[in-house]
């Protein structure tokens, strides 16, 4: 086969650009670090790539998620346990007025301490978390203990919650449930406290023993159960943090593989490029030296 | 005895003229080493009746028509695949995936504003941030419409041109045939004249697919496309765009009969602007729409905080005017987060859209947004790996016709500096000949 100027200009002119292409491609993973710059880098391993990052956000999410959830269900408990410290103190008070030995200004008295123990559980019923009343339901706007003043300085408490679920969503069909329905419970207390003042204020012990004490005890053992329930809840969400945190670091590593650079096989490409490309080059250097011209003298 | 050295010196005299007809030769091959379509030239001889001498019959161009119609094959399909190749890849880079702020990253980031909303539904910065979330998604959503559309527009343009350089093409070869008819048959300037049109041929078949014939008489070329004469003889037609009844026009013959479209460079033009761009465009279009129809439902079924319902969350029918519903913009307490009124702490709707994104909303209820989109990307990318594929081994099979023609017509600058030292060897000893033969007849004239 005659070989001829262009027909050699040529092979070498292909292998001078196929190298330096090669070398242009490498470089431009290396500057991105990625394995897939573009779509046809690897239409397949982009596919699962962009589902992996989703996926990734979702996780984190979920940990900022849970973070929240368990603010709303510390401020629940927090709230709890000073309705339960009010109510334990005025059955403490009751047992005392209920003995039958004490005056009638000294019910009085103990009627006055019951009315601000009743003031205090709507005061810490009335707790909020990011400017939401965490016992309200739905009506996350409007306190859910209302203190209304009946004529001679006397005080009615009443409680009201719109029914609902505050709904969590920690993640993928994660709705994660923080509040309970309590309209039971802060009846109960609310009855009994209610009910002790206004019977001591008339200075009538009577019903202390047969039914006040009973529905103390009620109440006590109502907001006790409220009690476990958000702790419970605070458990399983650290259950769940654990878990997400797990599958966080899982998810972003198996990400990485797919999606990251090897750099160290990647340098050794860029090497084994370089080195080429100018092979190439000296090669073309003396193939193009003048022919048979230069010695013909 | 004289008539014998007369027929010495005029076999000697026709020797030096082939000689020298021999080194204009290799001169001209010599020029025309590096010019592309050059085809070496040899002189070929034949012998006189008068007295057996050498006589320079023409100068023909060495070249292999077989091969020839293979390369004016080679470069429509190579020519083809190569544009096609280019309009995938801008399109591909068009979508700039993955990247950060691309549709996927936004996409994701717009169910996240939702999962906020759904958490936090009293909150007035969590319905802001959702808002300016779902702006930046119905953006982007436009912006790669818009830009795929004008695209279009140059693909239309890009087509434009090829025409109007097929037509200037088509005139230079009329021409030539012209010119042909005047020179002598298998000249130095006829051979330099096929060169040029069989270069012009193969940028014309880059165009659009032609056939050739050549009138062995007049030399003339006559070239079809489609089975229709585009030149005969000195006479071109011309091609012209004339508008399809949409927005762009297509290539058509001066009475109105649309230009064969099967292969070549205009071919791939029309095809990116009608077929792989409009293809791209629909989906998103149809990507745009599913979203939009299934959160609208849900949304309109919902109540903002202010007790406002049964609005939709996005406006628009398709990728391009895909927009926030300004009545939200404007009143993002709008938002229907709510599933009853007058329940600020109720987000169950807000959740139930968050939920969308891993519903089997898009692709007629089969995929999700996020995986009919990355199925979208997917088969993009493996058209533009397809695409690079076909145009590479296009490359290389005509690389691999070049180098055959090479082989027949190309100039080795070593075998011209041969031939020109045998010629000037030939010259010289012709010369020498001719000399001693003077120096003969001298001493003749001067015996008798």
């Amino acid at each position: 086969m005659r070989i001829t100027t262009e027909t050699l200009t040529t092979v070498l002119l292909r292998s001078i650009n196929d190298t330096s292409s090669r070398l242009a491609d490498v470089q431009s993973h290396i500057a991105t670090s990625k394995r897939i710059n573009d779509p046809s880098d690897d239409p397949a391993g982009l596919f699962q790539s962009l589902s992996m990052h989703s996926q990734v956000s979702e996780y984190k999410r979920g940990v900022d998620a849970i973070g929240y959830a368990r603010g709303w269900l510390e401020t629940t408990e927090q709230g709890l346990t000073q309705i339960q410290e009010q109510v334990l103190r005025a059955r403490t008070l009751a047992l005392n007025a209920g003995n039958g030995t004490l005056s009638e200004d000294e019910l009085h008295a103990i009627s006055s301490e019951m009315r601000q123990l009743l003031n205090a559980v709507a005061s810490a019923g009335n707790t909020q978390y990011q400017d939401q009343y965490v016992f309200s339901g739905y009506a996350t706007k409007d306190a859910p203990f209302t203190t209304t003043t009946t004529g001679a300085g006397a005080t009615t408490v009443a409680y009201a919650a719109q029914p609902g679920d505050i709904v969590v969503s920690l993640g993928r069909n994660s709705p994660f449930v923080v509040n309970s329905d309590l309209q039971s419970t802060f009846d109960l207390v609310i009855n009994a406290l209610q009910g002790l003042t206004d019977d001591l204020a008339a200075g009538d012990s009577s019903s202390i023993q047969s039914t006040w004490l009973g529905q103390l005890d009620q109440a006590i053992g109502a907001v006790g159960d409220a009690q476990a329930d958000a702790g419970g809840k605070i458990r399983n969400l650290d259950l769940a943090s654990d878990y997400l945190s797990a599958r966080l670091i899982q998810e972003q590593k198996v990400l990485s593989q797919t999606e990251d650079l090897d750099m160290a096989a990647a340098s050794l490409e860029v090497a084994k490029a370089q080195t080429t490309y100018q092979a190439v080059l000296t090669l073309t250097a003396k193939a193009l030296q003048p022919g048979l011209v230069a010695y013909l003298r | 005895m004289m008539s014998s050295l007369a027929t010495v010196l005029n076999t000697a005299s026709r020797a030096l003229a082939a000689q020298q007809e021999a080194l204009q030769v290799t001169a001209q091959n010599v020029s025309g080493a590096n010019m592309p379509g050059y085809s070496r030239q040899r002189v070929l001889y034949g012998q006189s009746v008068a007295d057996g001498g050498v006589v320079v019959m023409g100068v023909a161009r060495a070249t292999n028509p077989v091969l020839d119609r293979q390369l004016l094959q080679l470069s429509t399909s190579s020519s083809q695949a190569g544009t096609k190749q280019q309009s995938l890849e801008y399109i591909q880079t068009i979508f700039s995936e993955p990247s950060a702020g691309s549709l996927s990253g936004l996409l994701d980031e717009f169910w996240a504003g939702w999962q906020q909303v759904s958490n936090t539904p009293t909150s007035q910065a969590a319905r802001v941030g959702l808002l300016q979330k779902a702006t930046a998604l119905t953006d982007i959503f436009q912006r790669v419409a818009r830009d795929i559309t004008s695209y279009r527009t140059s693909l239309h343009d890009q087509a434009s041109q090829a025409v109007n350089q097929l037509n200037d093409l088509s005139e230079q070869i009329a021409n030539i045939n012209v010119d042909l008819a005047r020179v002598q048959k298998e000249t130095i300037q006829a051979n330099g004249l096929r060169d040029l049109r069989d270069e012009k041929l193969r940028q014309l078949a880059g165009l659009a697919a032609i056939t050739v014939q050549e009138d062995p008489l007049s030399g003339a070329s006559t070239v079809l496309v489609g089975g229709r004469i585009l030149i005969s003889g000195e006479q071109a037609e011309k091609v012209s765009m004339i508008p399809t009844g949409g927005t762009f026009a297509n290539p058509a013959w001066p009475d109105g009969t649309p230009f064969s479209l099967g292969a070549g460079a205009i071919a791939a033009y029309v095809d990116a602007r009608d077929n792989l761009t409009v293809q791209q465009v629909e989906e998103l279009d149809q990507l745009a729409e599913d979203l939009a129809t299934a959160l609208n439902a849900v949304h309109a079924g919902g109540y903002g905080l202010d007790g406002s319902t049964g609005q939709d969350f996005f406006l628009g029918s398709g990728a391009g005017d895909l927009r926030v519903n300004p009545a939200l913009l404007s009143n993002p307490s709008a938002i229907a987060a709510a599933q009853e009124a007058d329940a600020p702490g109720d987000s169950r709707n807000a959740l139930a859209i968050y939920n969308l994104a891993h519903q089997a909303v898009a692709k007629s209820g089969t995929l999700t947004i996020a995986e009919a989109y990355q199925t979208q990307l997917s088969s993009l990318g493996t058209a533009v790996v397809g695409a690079r594929d076909t145009a590479r081994q296009q490359e290389l099979v005509q690389e691999h016709l070049h180098a055959l023609r090479q082989d027949v017509s190309g100039v080795s600058l070593d075998e011209e500096m041969v031939a020109l030292v045998r010629y000037q060897n030939a010259y010289s000893v012709t010369a020498r000949l001719i000399d001693s033969v003077n120096q003969i007849m001298d001493y003749l004239v001067r015996t008798v």
